[in-house]
C-alpha cells in the first residue's frame, strides 16, 4: 500500500494505492490520524489505485469517518473501483460514507 | 484437475498472505475470473485472521489448518485453529441500522454472503466454505 496526501486549500486528498488490509491498515489509519489530529475537516480518499480491502480495512475507514464527524469534519471516498464498491455495498458500509465519482466530484462537494 | 491440500500454520499474521497466495495459485489453473478470485482471497484471509486473533488469540505455539480441495467445480476451505471456539450463532449483523459504525464483526458475514455454503463445527474453531467456482463473472 502506498499513501499520498496533498493538501488543496483547506481539503486533504489522501492518495491510496495497493491493498488496504490487515497489514496495512495501521499505517493508513496512522497517517489519517494524523490530519484530523490537525483539525482538517475535509479529506477525501481517492481510491482510483485500490485494489483490494478487508474488514480491517473498512473497520479503519469507519473508524477515521468517526474521527472526522467528531471534529464537524466530513470525509469522502472518491473513485471508487467497482469491486471494492460491491463489496462496501455488501456490509452497507456505502449507506454511511460519502462516495464520490472522481476526486473533482469530491473537492467541489464539500 | 483435482486439487486436495494442507496446510499448516502458526498463529502469525505474516503467514496470512503466504496462505492466500498458495491457495489462489493452485487455483491459476481453473482460469477464474479476477472478481471471483478476490472474492476467494478475501474469506479464505479473513477466515485466517479470524482464526488466528480469536481462535487462537496470536499464541505462536497453537497452529492453524488450512485445508483446500477442489472437486467437480466446488472449491472447499477449511479452516481450524485449537482455540476454544465461539457461538457462530450470536454474531451480530453487521448491516443492522445499529451496527453500521462498529469496528469489527464484518468478516464472517462477507463469507456467507461472497461463498455459496458456509458452516461451522459445534464447538465453532471449524469453518467450512464452499464455492462454486464454475466462473461468475
Amino acid at each position: 500500500m502506498e499513501i499520498k496526501i496533498e493538501s488543496k486549500d483547506d481539503i486533504s486528498i489522501c492518495r491510496v494505492s495497493g491493498e488496504i488490509t490487515f497489514s496495512t491498515s495501521p499505517d493508513l489509519r496512522k497517517r489519517l490520524i494524523e490530519l484530523t489530529d490537525k483539525h482538517i475537516k475535509k479529506i477525501v480518499i481517492d481510491m482510483k489505485n485500490l485494489s483490494y480491502i478487508d474488514s480491517s480495512g473498512m473497520a479503519t475507514l469507519v473508524e477515521i469517518l468517526q474521527k472526522v464527524k467528531a471534529i464537524d469534519g466530513e470525509l469522502k471516498l472518491a473513485n471508487v473501483p467497482d469491486k471494492i464498491k460491491d463489496v462496501l455495498e455488501m456490509v452497507r458500509l456505502k449507506d454511511i460514507f460519502d462516495i464520490q465519482e472522481s476526486e473533482e466530484a469530491a473537492l467541489t462537494s464539500f | 484437475m483435482a486439487i486436495d491440500k494442507l496446510i499448516v500454520i502458526p498463529s502469525d499474521f505474516n503467514f496470512i498472505r503466504k496462505v492466500s497466495e498458495e491457495v489462489l495459485g493452485s487455483l491459476q489453473p481453473l482460469k477464474l475470473g479476477a472478481y471471483e478470485l478476490l472474492d476467494i482471497r478475501l474469506c479464505l484471509e479473513e477466515a485466517l485472521i479470524n482464526a488466528i486473533k480469536y481462535g487462537n488469540r496470536f499464541d505462536k505455539d497453537l497452529k492453524v489448518k488450512v485445508k483446500y480441495s477442489v472437486e467437480k467445480s466446488i472449491l472447499k476451505l477449511i479452516i481450524e485453529d485449537a482455540g476454544k471456539g465461539f457461538d457462530y450463532n450470536s454474531l451480530p449483523d453487521p448491516t443492522l441500522e445499529e451496527n453500521l459504525q462498529e469496528l469489527k464483526g464484518r468478516g464472517v458475514f462477507l463469507i456467507k454472503r461472497l461463498m455459496n455454503e458456509v458452516y461451522f463445527n459445534e464447538k465453532g474453531n471449524r469453518i467450512t466454505m464452499l464455492k462454486n467456482i464454475t466462473g461468475r463473472k
